[in-house]
């Protein structure tokens, strides 16, 4: 009986101390405290969720087989249940984030826990099956001799998954730095800019000096510093304040279809242009032309969007806010004040 | 061997979360606020906590901004060196020097001009 409990729990590690968990703990704890800084983008929002999603069905299922001995099918389906359920109550709720946020500053100590939440994070949940099918896998070839690497993802693993929101941002203190303001984006004068460490958000005293307050009340403000300087070195850019927001093009607009031939492409122009117009069976060739009818829009940014960016330049430090078309609309000179 | 690994990894993992704050300790203390910032003398607490200043327990307006942060070598509050600063009623930036026994508090206003000057000093028991 001993006997066969030792010898499940050693399946149990081996399935999780293989190349592809270990690789996926990798990606999990380089994603969070490296690329998501590097990059920012939609890419480091979703890496993270897709490590998570493989992960955790097997951390659970490999938990349950040193504890409780149950067999691997049962544990891996128990262990993709409360993935899906855990994962989508993050994503979707905002009390399983905040009963989330507790257990980790309970556990880790960690008071400044920042959860992102996206729907479309939800269809990482793909890699579910995925995982309780490389367990099962894994199980069939037996894996005893990888225990040790099991028992290695097993905590780290654990570890990288509750650390998997937003970690510091930088540690280090970072002073308020004042600055005078001239040029025409906002009244000019001093502006106090303090960036948070925890996230890099930035908090600007008399921002109406810096940058008018947006036409559209409705459209949300972002201010962020984006160097990788710790502490935040403000007086050397790389900072930006945002209004309103763009959608990625890739989403907003139709396939582009591959038009080798000039003539063509004229043809499905123009019958885009009378959209108004019901299209004509027999003058459409291409069922293609339909489906490219117009050009794409020229803009998927909200009504009043602006970005304004703090950069370095050969004569000094200068705050430019472009529009969605990348036209400059503004430029202000800023200049460290000393006190 | 297994458990020293375990042990190892985890303590790795546990000093990563580990700060670098130069102002971890908290201060607070009163004082007596005189000088042309507020239309008459009166007492305050100024207190600091994670690199951050406040003002609070005035019974009037005290003609300061009641929040500020410390500058770029952060010191105990008792040797300036801080900036107070907000935006209401109007903008209002105070940089505090520490002269002799007093914190000497010189506010602008947004277009640097000089506006008002404050003197903090603890009362004496």
């Amino acid at each position: 009986m001993h006997h066969r409990s030792a010898s499940q729990r050693q399946d149990a590690l081996g399935e999780l101390g293989s190349l592809v968990p270990l690789a996926m703990i990798g990606l999990l704890i380089a994603n969070d405290h490296v690329l998501k800084f590097v990059f920012h983008n939609a890419v480091t929002g979703k890496l993270s969720d897709i490590a998570i999603c493989f992960l955790m069905p097997l951390l659970v299922s490999t938990a349950l087989g040193l504890i409780a001995g149950i067999d691997v099918r049962r544990r891996l389906w128990i262990g993709a249940a409360v993935t899906v359920v855990t994962f989508s109550a993050m994503e979707m709720s905002d009390v399983a984030g905040a009963w989330f946020v507790r257990a980790v500053a309970l556990v880790f100590g960690a008071k400044h826990t920042v959860l992102t939440r996206d729907p479309t994070d939800l269809f990482a949940l793909l890699l579910v099956p995925l995982a309780v099918a490389y367990g099962r896998r894994r199980a069939s070839i037996g894996a005893r001799g990888r225990r040790l690497g099991g028992a290695l993802a097993l905590v780290t693993g654990s570890l990288a998954l509750m650390a998997t929101s937003a970690p510091e941002r930088c540690g280090k203190w970072s002073p308020p730095m004042v600055f005078n303001v001239e040029g025409d984006c906002g009244t000019g004068g001093l502006v106090v800019v303090e960036g948070d460490a925890w996230n890099g958000t930035l908090t600007i005293t008399n921002r109406a000096a810096l940058l008018a307050p947006p036409a559209n009340l409705q459209l949300t403000v972002n201010e962020a510093y984006n160097g990788t300087a710790c502490p935040y070195t403000l007086d050397q850019g790389n900072w930006a304040i945002t209004y309103g927001y763009c959608s990625p093009p890739a989403y907003a607009d139709p396939l582009p279809i591959d038009d080798t031939d000039a003539g063509e492409t004229d043809a499905s122009d123009a019958g885009g242009i009378d959209a108004g117009t019901p299209p004509d069976g027999g003058a459409v060739s291409d069922a293609g032309a339909t489906r490219d009818a117009g050009a794409p829009p020229s803009s998927s940014c909200q009504s009043g969007y602006r970005q304004c960016s703090a950069t370095l330049e050969s004569d000094g430090l200068w705050f430019t806010c472009s529009s969605d078309t990348s036209a400059t609309l503004c430029r202000s000179r800023l200049t460290v004040v000393q006190p | 061997m297994t458990r020293a690994l375990l042990l190892a990894t985890f303590l790795a993992l546990v000093t990563t979360a580990c700060d670098d704050s130069p102002c971890t300790d908290s201060e607070q203390f009163v004082v007596n606020e005189n000088g042309t910032c507020s239309s008459t003398p009166q007492q305050l607490t100024i207190s600091a906590s994670n690199c951050h200043v406040s003002l609070s327990g005035a019974t009037s307006d005290t003609g300061l901004p009641m929040q500020g942060a410390m500058g770029s070598h952060p010191a105990p509050l008792r040797q300036g060196g801080f900036l107070l600063f907000g935006d209401t009623p109007s903008f209002r930036l105070c940089h505090a020097q520490r002269v002799d026994y007093r914190l000497e508090l010189s506010c602008v206003d947004d277009n640097d001009a000089p506006v008002c000057q404050a003197e903090l000093t603890e009362p004496a028991f």
